[in-house]
């Protein structure tokens, strides 16, 4: 934790102006030779902090053109590019009509001057386990489309994190889209930062939830969990206690307690293990009550 | 407060230089640049105690861009600081005191560079054994910082007033409690800055962030050798104090010698990391309580003893622990007192003055003690309060003396504002209500020079320049005397100029701290504009045929009073008396101290030390939730005694800020240190302010009359009511969900333990 920022390390940078200019360019690479980034806002001050190895070379994506789209087809869903950036995700109409629960997220994340630098794909590419975004892709089952010079390849974001900074990614790979597929009928998702902060702040715990419910019945049901464990998680005791079964605040109270089980938090000086987890079953009961209410208010 | 015979005076206005701050025109060290100018930077000691042996710059020098490095070698060693008996800094250690205490600085062409060259210089450590607790550290053995200071006691104060044992055997209940205020960091928005140039005949100008210019200019002389008059201070816009910038730092020695050194200008900014760990904070205190009351819930007696932590070097130590004691005897009436007063070096960052100095500390532990004598008693804590409060007319048992106090109409005015017996008691609902009252000097009599002064000068077109030794840092007291000058002169406040404050231009002038900007440097002011006032009066009735005394000042027009259409517009008339007799300068000249106070007696700390005290009672209702532990605070009701409002958007703004200021204080804000005594949180990401989601609507009640001694009956505002948000948020969680938090910052963790214990206790 002690930040002391100190000037940037020496290394070159480069800005490519196509996408196989750089993977062109990581193609090459050997380990430890390029470092990507594209809003900087873990990465430049990583650097200055020392924590992240000093690259030979920092690639700025920012100099690949049309990757900050934000796509939606009602039938194959969301398209995020990776140059799209929190903020322009947090405000976009068409995120916020179809996946309210990423605009929730994405809303969430640091400040509004991060928001504006830094993007969704940087923030599930940090894979620090406290990412805002994180939780609520999990809960949309996204997929990642990740490149290389050889070709695309397509991950499911469960897949995705390895550990604390640390993800499936090869060093010659990007991540180049966000896909998220349309949300379940009838269904609603919402995220629950608790951090002591209101706003500006990283998460001592983040909720999402996603559920879709059939005739009362509770047919579809994400849960993901932000800053319990070492990479983002999805509760998934808890989201087979609630399937199939009707809501009611017994299960509800049951899944939130085997959410708090399977969680697998730290103490740290934002909060104490025992903390964490016991506001895992708070949350989770409380992010399943109003996903509920969501939905019976379609 | 408004009054119908004053112009100016408690109207509310934004402040003189709002436009100037809002559009970003308003210019701070950082954006001072000089032709040549270097960029210098600090290099701190990677140890919390440790000899510097020898240091190797070689390097740094070499390095392409490097124009000098300066190591503790090149400052004399002869010690400054606020307070003559406890000098203990020199600029740059020769024994680093905690881990980033500044050893050496470097200047080079920019930053990048500097910044190189802080990595290229080796030094080579004795690393010394380190003490990080108080209590270890007064222990028998324990490392000791500075040679003069045995067990690191550096500041040992007591007060014995009356006869607390005989106090204690009178009364029919006794509690003692104990309390922690954990250390926290002032938050300035604008970290501190110099930027020093040193010319030809030897003469250092130096730009800097302070609130007390001529203290930086006593200290760098001293320092450097160097006689008072070849230091010259300019105070230019400064981003907040919080009393963080009243002391000189060791930048401004730093910047100082490396100019010499290089014949150019050199600019030190601090980094946020460094702002928040090299400079002051609010020293951690344990707070011993022990108060005696009888049936009826009269105070019979208190004892208070407190061990604060002074970190490395002194700071304020001693003002502030006479502080703590002292202010524990301001709101309450209380017949036998007694203190012990403890401060200690420890390996750590700097405790030094901050908002309140030393009294937020024993105001949260006895106004939340209070509190529970209240439940133990069966008393209404409003009751209890209203029991004891001081009253205007009161000598205190240790010489005090209370020319205006309106303490109980505070609390009868909040209380019933904020509906206190309404929303008193109301568990089920998780919502509680909670209040603390406390009192401040206008401003501590020092040992040394304490009087400030203004200087007023009339232009030829009407136009008005003050010149004042005070230290505008964000609070205000540049409008504060242009209102004053504006209504005496029956002028427009746009129409008057402050210059504020340089060394060299500006009378001498203590500096902004102990809240006595507005009493004394607005009586200052007040009296050079009578002067104005009076000269032009005479010309004005020689002019008019009329009697001095007749002649009326009022919307930029001199008057015979009686006679609205005999009448000189206020800008002819200066004119005119230019030319008048042999021809006139209008130049006003004041300079004020209180004259009934006394430096207070040196082995019995008896005597008045302040012209005047505030009184404040807040009042705070806040929401607890039950299952994350989390509060919220949902509105806040103020009464605060600070006499005549001169600027009531001013006063606002004050009464908002201590709100806030005490919302992050009692939850978020909290420095925290490593093993090594390394402080590891200095960022705005770990040490957490409020933002303004988190703050709650504040309410003033007006219940302040006009005091006395202050300028046109005003006192301060600026430190008393911070030092009661933080006790009237506590004691508002414990009537939410009756848990009591005595060890600060309250976290959401603190308050789901204390309901678990709560309820064990409850069953067992």
């Amino acid at each position: 934790m002690v930040t002391f920022y100190r000037r940037l390390p020496k290394f070159d940078y480069v800005k490519p102006g196509s996408m196989d200019e750089v993977l062109k360019l990581l193609a090459r690479g050997t380990n430890g030779n390029f470092k990507v980034y594209a809003g900087g806002t873990d990465v430049v001050p990583g650097l200055k902090r020392r924590e992240l190895e000093k690259p030979e070379t920092l690639v700025d994506l920012k100099g690949i053109p049309d990757l900050d789209y934000i796509d939606h087809d009602e039938k194959a869903g969301l398209r995020i590019g990776a140059l799209a950036t929190v903020r322009a995700v947090a405000g976009s109409s068409i995120v916020n009509k179809n996946f309210p629960l990423l605009s929730q997220a994405a809303g969430r994340i640091a400040s509004n001057q991060v928001q504006n630098r830094g993007t969704i794909a940087g923030n599930i590419c940090s894979a620090v386990p406290s990412a805002d975004s994180a939780p609520a892709l999990l809960c949309l089952d996204s997929n990642l489309v990740c490149i290389n010079e050889k070709g695309e390849r397509q991950i499911g974001i469960d897949g995705f994190f390895k550990g604390p900074n640390e993800t499936v990614l090869n060093r010659d790979e990007l991540l180049r889209e966000i896909r998220i597929p349309p949300m379940p009928e009838n269904s609603h998702g919402v995220y629950i930062k608790l951090s002591p902060r209101s706003r500006m702040d990283l998460a001592v715990v983040g909720v999402a939830a996603l559920l879709g419910v059939e005739k009362g019945v509770i047919g579809h049901i994400r849960i993901g969990l932000g800053a319990v464990s070492p990479t983002p998680m999805r509760a998934r005791d808890a989201e087979d206690h609630l399937c199939g079964k009707k809501a009611n605040d017994a299960v509800i109270s049951e899944a939130a307690q085997l959410a708090s089980e399977e969680s697998k938090p730290i103490s740290d000086h934002r909060a104490s293990a025992e903390y964490r987890k016991m506001m895992v079953e708070v949350l989770v009961k409380r992010a399943i009550h109003q996903a509920l209410l969501g939905v019976s208010s379609k | 407060m408004g009054s119908e015979t004053y112009s100016q005076v408690g109207k509310a206005q934004p402040q003189i230089d709002a436009l100037a701050k809002a559009t970003g025109q308003a210019k701070y060290t950082a954006d001072f640049n000089l032709p040549r100018m270097l960029v210098g930077k600090l290099l701190g000691s990677p140890h919390p105690h440790a000899r510097v042996l020898s240091v190797d710059a070689s390097k740094a020098i070499a390095l392409k861009g490097v124009k000098a490095v300066v190591t503790g070698r090149d400052v004399l060693g002869k010690k400054y600081g606020m307070f003559k008996s406890r000098r203990d800094e020199t600029g740059l250690a020769l024994k680093a005191r905690y881990v980033g205490d500044p050893v050496a600085a470097v200047a080079a062409v920019d930053e990048e560079t500097a910044l190189e060259a802080l990595d290229l210089i080796s030094i080579e450590y004795d690393v010394l054994p380190a003490v990080f607790d108080p209590e270890e550290a007064m222990k028998e053995g324990a490392p000791q910082l500075h040679d003069e200071y045995e067990r690191n006691v550096v500041a040992d104060t007591h007060y014995d007033f009356g006869d607390a044992d005989a106090g204690f055997k009178e009364s029919d209940h006794i509690r003692e409690d104990h309390f922690f205020m954990q250390p926290n960091s002032h938050g300035c928005m604008e970290p501190r800055g110099v930027l020093v140039d040193y010319d030809i005949t030897g003469k250092f100008t130096m730009w800097t962030s302070t609130q007390s210019p001529f203290h930086v200019r006593r200290d760098t002389s001293r320092a450097l050798g160097i006689p008072l008059s070849k230091v010259r201070i300019i105070k230019p816009h400064v981003g907040g104090g919080f009393g963080g910038k009243i002391e000189t730092h060791p930048m401004h020695i730093a910047a100082a010698l490396l100019a010499m050194k290089t014949a150019r200008p050199v600019q030190i900014i601090l980094s946020r990391e460094e702002e928040i760990s090299i400079t002051r904070i609010r020293a951690a205190m344990q707070i011993h309580v022990k108060t005696g009351v009888r049936k009826d819930g009269a105070i019979m007696a208190q004892y208070v003893k407190i061990i604060a932590d002074s970190g490395a070097y002194s700071s304020t130590s001693i003002m502030m622990m006479y502080n703590a004691g002292l202010s524990c005897m301001i709101p309450y009436r209380i017949p036998n007192f007694k203190y012990d007063g403890y401060q200690v070096y420890t390996n750590k960052a700097v405790s030094g003055p901050f908002r309140g100095h030393g009294a937020n500390q024993p105001r949260f532990a006895v106004e939340s003690q209070l509190d529970m004598i209240a439940e133990d008693i069966n008393m209404d804590p409003a009751a209890l309060r209203l029991r004891n409060a001081s009253q205007t007319g009161d000598t205190t048992i240790s010489g005090l003396n209370f020319v205006s106090c309106e303490l109980s109409r505070a609390i009868e005015e909040s209380t019933k504002k904020a509906e206190w017996d309404k929303k008193r008691g109301r568990k089920e609902t998780n919502r509680g209500i909670g209040m603390a009252c406390g009192g401040f000097v206008c401003g501590a009599r020092g040992a040394g020079h304490t009087a400030s002064g203004t200087n007023i000068h009339v232009n030829e077109d009407g136009g008005v320049t003050v010149l004042s030794g005070a230290s505008d840092i964000g609070q205000g007291c540049n409008s504060m005397m242009a209102q004053i000058t504006a209504e005496e002169l029956g002028i427009p406040v746009s129409d008057v100029t402050v210059i504020a404050a340089d060394t060299e231009t500006t009378p001498i002038d203590p500096g902004t701290f102990s809240s006595r900007v507005t009493f004394y440097s607005g009586n200052a002011t007040l009296i050079a504009a009578r002067q104005v006032k009076s000269q032009l009066a005479e010309i004005a009735a020689t002019l008019m045929e009329a009697s001095a005394d007749d002649i009326l000042f009022r919307d930029k027009k001199v008057f015979v009073k009686g006679s609205p259409d005999r009448f000189i517009p206020f800008g002819e008339l200066v004119k005119r008396a230019e030319g008048f007799g042999h021809g006139r300068l209008i130049i006003g000249q004041g300079q004020w101290a209180p004259t009934n106070t006394q430096f207070p007696d040196r082995k019995t700390k008896w005597g008045n030390v302040s012209g005047s005290y505030s009184f404040s009672t807040q009042i705070a209702e806040v929401e607890v939730d039950r299952e994350t532990g989390q509060v919220k605070v949902l509105d806040v009701t103020i009464g605060d005694d600070c006499g005549q409002v001169i600027n009531p958007m001013s006063v606002e703004g004050q009464a908002e800020g201590s709100v806030y200021m005490g919302i992050g204080h009692a939850f978020l804000e909290q420095t925290i240190f490593g093993d090594n005594g390394q402080m590891m949180n200095p960022s705005f990401l770990d040490f957490k302010m409020a933002t303004p989601l988190e703050c709650a609507p504040a309410t003033m009640v007006e219940v302040g009359k006009p005091d006395p001694i202050g300028p046109y009956g005003a006192k301060e505002i600026g430190e008393g009511l911070l030092i009661t948000s933080v006790p009237a948020i506590v004691n508002a969680i414990y009537d939410a969900v009756g848990v009591r938090i005595k060890e600060l910052p309250v976290t959401p963790e603190k308050i789901l333990d204390a309901l678990e214990k709560k309820e064990t206790e409850g069953k067992s």
